[in-house]
């Protein structure tokens, strides 16, 4: 077993159970004798069953929210980032000047801005926000993609063939692209959590009755108690963590560039060894 | 160069239309200011009211036999600026009209100082009224209110005074042009001046004191420009350039453009100056935003350095590592051990430096090292010295560093963000998140514009310094660009 296929194995538990545990997180609550309101607000003073019940909403909430907004990001920017090259240079254009814009904003800024636009002050602007932030960074990244893949000489010597765009694009460009659009994705939603979590401890996130781990790690930062801060820091820092380790365990191998000994093959050219034709001309004469 | 011309060219369009969609937003968000509710937003088809406004509240009047106090009030509001709308029209109104309109007229009369007889005679006071705009509407001009204004100014006489009082609300343009005072010996001329604007508008808040210093003087005649930009469209008529110009500053954004001007970017809680709150967080943000570049810079320069199998799994792992220990987490594990000590500079600067260093790592196996490495061996061959082959690592990795700075630009602002406001340190972030809780525009509306600013002056600044660290860069940006 590789380090790499062991960080892949372990993440991969660590979602699925969280991914149970939200599953049952309306067990959990109904089992509990206070509303999630009152959860997250006394969670300090609380109880190990309620830190367990606020726990599985918390985990349920964060990982919609993450997920909600990585999924729109993901569809939004594959459609905008395909549009873009087939829809000149126009729409690239504002694509990239959008991108420009949004790259301007710090991302809490921007997230409360759109709180501020929604008079809910709920969950939608939340989203929203994470979306839109997610969206331009796909965007650009299967323009990118495609453009590099297109440009490829394999795909020029299809098309010398008689291959059709549509041929092309299945069979060269759409494998190319879903290595790093799925790690792309998987780090995206490991930025999110950090994210989320940031914007919940400073009651900019999720609305302050709804469970999350930020908002949780806020109330217990100010009021104490030191299980349900391991529980939220841990639970942060695992996702974030086991998203960031798949994403990058989906990135191609990275070029190993051995230490061999001058001269060697494969390996580099021994110090000064280099000549110029000319130079190589002279020596022999 | 010609990326970065471009790059300031599109400064200007960006900070506009960013400006204008955050003030659209905070607009439909926060309550309006009074004053300023009746204005339209960007863009005003009919600025300058006073026309109309004279000539609705003139027909409400003597259309309706009760009181309309609605319109007289209106009216009363409008004072002098008024007359020349309503008095002309006298004589196409009949004699109960008249007289309704010219009862109307009375409070506006009392303060201009004209004299009536205590016993109501409608008669009578129509015949007054037709005879003062006989004798003074070629008074109310602008270049005569700008004479009798700039005379009040030089020496206080009755005549003088009397003058600027019967023309009213007309005169207050001026009056607040010529209000700042130049220096300590100008201070009685501005008082004058704040002293009638402050009987014609009723705002006697807006005097200067007897004993005020000039930095008051100059306070308080700032005050009476914020005031006039908000309330100049009620008393003026406007046409050619002027109402065009009218049409975009007498509207909400233009109301806050203006007093962002004068008000160094508006004021914020406490009555500060926006800007003076920004420059006083910006020595605590800007070295923590700087410890994170430079933390990414240490990153960046190891990984470039480093080029083996063993280093590129190091700096994998420590890319996952700082994954686990997000930053959020790390600042409240410091604030949590050592409390009250946490809030220090150099402690937000050590959690900066480490949240930033692994930005510069996570693309590093598709990045150019990779083509640097080819590059590295080549220098080898050429026989040159390794610190030299290592400088050129360190300028290379330096300008990719650059280039994913500005896509990491808006994270490591938040991580800066965050982290103050976790170590309670006094800085932008802390204020920023403040004014998103308790909305206020002024404030957020300035850390838009200078974040902006600065994303963009970062920018141009980075394609500058790509351009010397890496000529490729440049050819491969351009290329792109060309693409866009």
């Amino acid at each position: 077993m590789t380090p790499r296929r062991i960080v892949k194995l372990a993440a991969l538990a660590y979602l699925l159970s969280l991914l149970a545990v939200s599953l049952v997180s309306d067990w959990f609550s109904t089992h509990s004798a206070a509303s999630a309101a009152v959860l997250q607000s006394e969670l300090g003073q609380a109880g190990a069953w309620d830190v367990c019940a606020w726990w599985t909403l918390a985990t349920r909430n964060v990982l919609a929210v993450s997920a909600t907004a990585t999924l729109i990001g993901a569809l939004l920017g594959a459609a905008i980032g395909g549009l873009a090259i087939y829809g000149g240079q126009g729409l690239a254009g504002v694509l990239s000047r959008l991108a420009g814009f949004t790259g301007a904003f710090p991302g809490l800024l921007l997230v409360g801005l759109f709180r501020l636009g929604d008079p809910s002050h709920g969950v939608l602007a939340l989203l929203c926000a994470l979306s839109l932030l997610r969206t331009l960074e796909v965007a650009q990244l299967v323009r990118g993609e495609v453009l590099s893949a297109m440009l490829g000489d394999f795909v020029e010597a299809s098309r010398a063939l008689g291959a059709s765009r549509r041929w092309q694009l299945r069979l060269h460009v759409l494998p190319r692209l879903t290595r790093p659009f799925l790690a792309n994705l998987l780090r995206g939603a490991s930025a999110l959590i950090g994210l989320e979590a940031a914007l919940s401890f400073v009651d900019l996130g999720l609305p302050a009755g709804v469970p999350s781990w930020g908002g949780g790690l806020a109330v217990v930062a100010r009021s104490g108690g030191s299980a349900p801060w391991l529980i939220a820091a841990l639970s942060i820092g695992l996702t974030s963590g086991a998203l960031y380790g798949l994403g990058m365990s989906l990135r191609p191998a990275p070029p190993a560039i051995r230490n061999r000994a001058p001269g060697q093959e494969g390996g580099p050219v021994a110090r000064g060894a280099w000549r110029s034709p000319e130079a190589e001309l002279k020596e022999k004469a | 160069m010609r990326l970065v011309l471009r790059r300031l060219l599109w400064l200007g369009p960006t900070l506009l239309a960013i400006t204008l969609l955050t003030f659209a937003v905070l607009s439909s968000a926060l309550p309006a200011d009074p004053e300023l509710e009746d204005l339209p937003l960007f863009f005003n088809p009919e600025p300058g009211a006073v026309e109309r406004l004279s000539r609705r509240a003139l027909e409400q009047i003597a259309a309706t036999d009760g009181t309309q106090p609605e319109a007289q009030r209106t009216l009363t509001e409008l004072g002098g600026a008024a007359l020349p709308f309503v008095l002309p029209a006298l004589d196409a109104l009949s004699p109960e009209e008249r007289a309704r309109v010219v009862r109307a007229l009375r409070p506006v009369g009392t303060r201009m100082g004209l004299e009536f007889d205590p016993h109501w005679e409608p008669s009578r006071e129509v015949l007054f009224w037709t005879r003062f705009w006989e004798e003074h509407s070629i008074d109310y001009r602008p270049s005569v209110a700008k004479r009798a204004v700039s005379r009040l100014g030089q020496r206080s006489t009755l005549l003088r005074d009397t003058e600027v009082r019967q023309l009213d609300t007309y005169a207050l343009e001026e009056l607040v042009a010529q209000m700042p005072p130049q220096g300590e010996s100008d201070l009685e001329r501005a008082r004058r001046l704040a002293q009638i604007a402050a009987a014609i508008t009723g705002e006697i808040q807006l005097q200067i004191a007897p004993d005020a210093d000039l930095l008051q003087a100059e306070r308080i005649s700032v005050a009476w420009q914020d005031w006039w930009s908000r309330h100049r469209g009620r008393y003026k008529i406007y046409s050619g350039t002027e109402r065009v110009a009218a049409m975009l500053r007498d509207t909400r954004y233009g109301g806050w453009a203006g007093q962002a001007v004068r008000r160094k970017l508006g004021l914020v809680h406490g009555g500060r100056a926006a800007w003076d709150v920004l420059a006083q967080g910006a020595r605590v943000t800007l070295p923590l935003f700087f410890a994170g570049v430079f933390g990414a810079w240490a990153g960046a320069v190891v990984s470039g350095v480093f080029t083996t199998r063993r280093a590129v799994l190091v700096s994998s792992a420590v890319a996952l590592l700082r994954a686990l220990l997000p930053v959020l987490v790390l600042a409240v594990l410091v604030s949590r051990w050592w409390g009250p000590a946490a809030g220090q500079l150099w402690v937000g600067a050590l959690l900066m430096g480490l949240g930033g260093a692994p930005l510069s790592v996570p693309d590093r196996a598709q990045g150019p090292e990779a083509r640097t490495a080819g590059f590295l061996r080549t220098l080898a061959a050429l026989g040159v010295a390794p610190w030299r082959a290592g400088l050129t690592t360190v300028r290379l990795s330096s300008a990719r560093l650059v280039v994913q700075l500005g896509a990491h630009l808006s994270n490591l602002l938040t991580l800066t963000c965050v982290v103050e406001y976790v170590l309670g340190l006094p800085g932008l972030g802390a204020e920023t998140i403040a004014a998103l809780q308790h909305p206020d525009l002024n404030w957020l509306m300035a850390i838009t514009v200078s974040a902006v600013l600065f994303a963009g002056l970062w920018h141009v600044f980075g394609e500058w310094v790509v351009s010397l660290l890496d000529p490729r860069w440049a050819s491969v940006a351009s290329g792109a660009e060309g693409d866009a």
